[in-house]
Order: C-alpha cells, then structure tokens, then sequence
C-alpha cells in the first residue's frame, strides 16, 4: 500500500506530466487517480492547471489577430524603422537565417 | 482548381517579376508591418527585439516571396513566418540562459521536506467557473503578466512550447533538453503560475 501512495509534490509533478507528455504509465495513472481522490488540495490544483494550460493556448494561438494590450498606450513603429526595412528589401539584402 | 491566386497578377517572366515582388513587399510594408510589430511586441514585450523580429521576417519574407502561393492572404502568411521568428527568439533565450536547468529550490518553496503542500501555497478554491475565467481579457492580461515573471529561460521554454504547435519530443530537441528536464520545468513553472494568479486575480 505504501507503494501506492504519492505525496503531493510527487502527484503535481504526475499531473504535469500527464498534460505534457500526454499519458503515464499504468502505475503512474493509478497512483495519481487515488491521489486525486483522497486530496482535495491536488485535485483542485489538478483542476487549475487544466485552465491554465488551456489560457495558455488561447494567450499564444488563436491571438495571432488580437495584438494590443488594452491598459498600455499603443507603440508605433517609428518611421525611421520604416524607411531602414524599405532600403534593406530595396537592396535585397538577405535574410540571416538561423 | 478555380481559385484566384494572390501571385497571378505577377507577369511569368523572371526579371518583371523580381521588381514586382519587391514593390509588392514594399505594399505589405504599409500594409501590415506595423500589426506585425504589435504582434511581435505583444509576445516579447521588448521594443527592440520586436522591430529585430518584424525586420527579420520582412527579410525572410522577400527570400521565399517566390513560394508564397496566394492561398493565404499575405497578413497571414507574413503572421506565419513571424511567429515561426518569435518561436526562435524565445528557444534561444532559454538555450542561452547560463540557468536554464530546472531547480529544484522552487519545488521547495511550495511543498514540505515530507511533500505536504506549505499552508501558504495551498491551491486555494477559484470561484470563477473556467468558462468565464478564458472569457475574461483582464484574466489574460493577469496571466501574461505572471508569465513575465517566471525566470527567463523558463518563460522561453512555456511560450515556445505553445507557440509550436508540436509534439514532446519535437520540442525538447529544437531546444536541446531532454524530455525529464522539459516536463520538470513545466511542473515548476506551472506550480509559479498558479500561485501568481491565486495571488493577483483570486485574492484582489
């Protein structure tokens, strides 16, 4: 029985894992699922960490329109910068890859 | 196929077509390269390195505008190549952190010698239902700012893995660590993030 049991640090660190690496071992899942079950700290934060990681694709994914921070005042590109970049494609100077 | 192709305004001869490409570079210079600096500032929250970024995809840009099939439109095709630079600059920042290892001293902070919670790190009852919190652009703005105070190099690591849409394994290679040490980090920066939005949106 004593194998079966995971501290909290150990059931945090599976319940990343799963979302990351997407599945655990038998004795992994196992572990974790009495865990959750007997702890109302893990299984909230097992809970929490979903939301998080599902913000965070929102924040990084669909956002490629979305752009502006509401709080900030907009920072325009400078017309120097403008006028640098046109110069540099009007030299067709390549692009550094790497 | 029946579909109106953005480059088939372009003439087939090579030498009309490279002034026209550079003069079609030039319209998507006006056109988008300011959403594209909002865009890149926005992620990297670094002016500097956002206009380095919307130059470098310009560049990149004129190098493969010959590819460019016309099935996107131009702002999305451009926003695909900025984020692929975006992506790089941040696998880059965690590969040249001198302490991108992940450490174990943050575990610490949160969990007991016997693994218990710490009372004060306890994850603590969100009222919100998940539904209103992802709705919520000021949540969004409360996670961007926690994320801004995870170290440097893990902030790399959390940004690049969602703005590549690719497997474990994939990831852990592009940024030269193994697959232990990637999932500890996310752990660790997880374990941060959650208390950082207890703290700044759950307990104003």
């Amino acid at each position: 029985m004593k194998y079966l049991m995971l501290s909290c640090r150990e059931a945090t660190r599976l319940t990343e894992k799963k979302l990351t690496v997407g599945k655990l071992s038998f004795w992994g899942n196992l572990q974790l699922a009495m865990h959750i079950r007997m702890c109302d700290r893990c299984q909230r934060y097992a809970g929490q960490s979903a939301v998080i990681e599902k913000a965070l694709h929102r924040q990084f994914e669909a956002k490629d329109e979305t752009t502006q921070n509401l709080d900030e005042p907009k920072i325009e590109l400078s017309e120097f910068f403008r006028e640098q970049l046109l110069q540099r494609l009007d030299n067709g100077e390549e692009h550094k890859s790497g | 196929m029946s579909s109106i192709k953005y480059t088939s305004r372009l003439p087939e001869n090579d030498k009309i077509e490279g002034v026209n490409q550079k003069s079609m570079l030039k319209i998507w210079v006006a056109d988008y390269a300011d959403d594209l600096f909002q865009r890149a500032l926005y992620l990297t929250s670094h002016r500097e390195t956002a206009e380095d970024l919307v130059q470098e995809t310009f560049l990149a840009a004129a190098q493969q505008v010959a590819r460019f099939s016309g099935n996107s439109s131009p702002r999305t095709w451009l926003a695909a190549i900025l984020r692929n630079k975006v992506a790089d600059y941040f696998r880059d920042r965690y590969r040249k952190s001198p302490n991108n290892q992940p450490e174990a001293a943050v575990e610490d902070s949160f969990f007991t010698p016997e693994g218990t919670w710490c009372p004060e790190a306890m994850p603590a009852e969100w009222d919100d239902s998940p539904v209103n919190l992802l709705d919520d652009p000021n949540f969004s703005h409360v996670l961007e700012d926690c994320l801004k105070h995870l170290p440097p190099a893990w902030h790399g690591v959390v940004v690049y893995k969602f703005l590549e849409d690719r497997k474990g394994n994939e990831i852990c290679q592009k940024l030269g660590i193994t697959t232990t040490n990637y999932w500890q980090i996310l752990h660790r920066a997880k374990l941060q993030l959650r208390h950082c939005l207890e703290k700044q949106w759950f307990n104003q």
